[in-house]
């Protein structure tokens, strides 16, 4: 390269780097600027003050929100179901003590008649499960399907059934004054029930 | 001896207010994003980096007491900001075509006396001969082209001394030319 050609490609290199150097920004470029530095210094400053960065909620505190009513919700419908099935379960309690004494009834009571006396503890039990489900109602009054039982007639039962068709007259004033006499009975339990009582607790 | 551009005395950036920021925005703005496209070559990309080096300015505006020399401490944040940013970008290369069509019109240019403009062949031939320059000679260089900066204040920029800036900028240019007079003779 001679000194010609070194002079032109010194002049060439100025040209071309001071055209590599020039660069013009699109317009507005400061106030582009500007407006996200405005952005950014609120957000420092809210973060410096320890505010929350905005009003909106943002998706992270939805979510724990959600997820508390979802919780909540779900707690809710657990207890539901539960508290559901217990009244079930004392629903069937129900039935089962009621059952006997609808059979005995109907079997011409062979029971002695202090098992017969309606607990007071026992008649609220059945009073509140009747009002509450409709599961103790129906198991208060039994199926007919069901009851009396196909069990077969006992042998003192077919006498009793037989005595009845023949005298029927004799079996109602039986059955009349056995009924007065369970009725004595009871009263007499009922007077006697808090002196026994209190005996028993001395 | 760059941090030396810290100081207590009184300038428009070292208020911690906003009319200090957007002074600064106002009057530097332009330098700060020559500096960026010098690096980074692409105007999305500069543009970019001159928000990041604005919004780097604010976080730290609260830690600094003063700046005594608020261009050259821009230009500094400014050229940080886009060597992080070039570092992630892929290297550009020329086509074999594009590298034929830049060889022939620098020819063109050099044997004729008048002074055309360097087309975008030519543009990008050159920016690929800057890009293999060793490190501190390109850095030296590509600061060089902005015209804002004179050596003294490059020197600051780049932490070293002014007759290091200008030492760095003659092997440079020597390097660059040699190449440029090479490619030349190849066609």
């Amino acid at each position: 390269m001679n000194l010609r050609d070194d002079e032109k490609l010194d002049r060439w290199l100025d040209r071309a780097l001071g055209e590599y150097g020039k660069a013009e920004p699109r317009r507005g470029l400061e106030g582009r600027i500007l407006a996200n530095l405005a952005i950014a210094e609120r957000e420092v400053e809210l973060r410096s003050t320890g505010q929350p960065r905005a009003a909106v909620p943002t998706f992270g505190r939805l979510r724990w929100r959600f997820g508390f009513a979802g919780l909540a919700a779900g707690a809710t419908i657990v207890i539901a179901i539960w508290v559901g099935s217990g009244l079930r379960d004392h629903g069937k309690k129900t039935v089962s003590t009621s059952v006997p004494d609808a059979v005995d009834h109907n079997r011409g009571g062979a029971l002695p008649p202090i098992s017969r006396t309606p607990n007071p503890r026992h008649r609220a039990a059945v009073r509140r499960t009747r009002n509450s489900t409709r599961v103790e109602t129906t198991s208060v009054s039994p199926h007919l399907d069901q009851f009396p039982s196909q069990r077969p007639l006992s042998e003192q039962e077919q006498l009793l059934k037989t005595y009845v068709s023949q005298f029927p007259k004799e079996a109602a004033v039986i059955a009349a004054e056995q009924e007065q006499r369970e009725k004595e009975l009871e009263g007499l339990y009922s007077d006697n029930r808090p002196n026994s009582d209190s005996e028993q607790e001395r | 001896m760059a941090e030396a551009v810290i100081s207590n005395s009184a300038i428009p950036l070292a208020d911690a207010n906003q009319d200090a920021l957007e002074t600064a925005v106002r009057e530097h703005g332009r330098l700060v994003y020559r500096i960026a496209y010098s690096v980074l070559r692409n105007h999305h990309d500069a543009e970019d980096a001159t928000q990041e080096t604005f919004i780097r300015v604010l976080r730290y505006r609260r830690k600094l007491e003063g700046v005594r020399d608020p261009k050259t401490w821009l230009a500094r944040i400014a050229w940080r900001v886009a060597v992080e940013r070039g570092t992630k970008q892929p290297e550009i290369s020329l086509s074999e075509m594009e590298n034929q069509a830049a060889v022939m019109q620098l020819r063109s240019q050099l044997a004729s006396a008048e002074e055309s403009v360097v087309g975008n062949e030519m543009a990008e031939l050159l920016g690929c001969l800057i890009s293999a320059l060793p490190e501190p000679l390109r850095d030296a260089l590509r600061l060089s082209t902005v015209e804002e900066l004179d050596p003294g204040e490059i020197a600051e920029v780049l932490g070293t001394s002014e007759s290091s800036v200008r030492s760095r900028l003659f092997r440079a240019r020597q390097i660059l030319k040699e190449k440029l007079a090479g490619v030349g003779r190849q066609v």
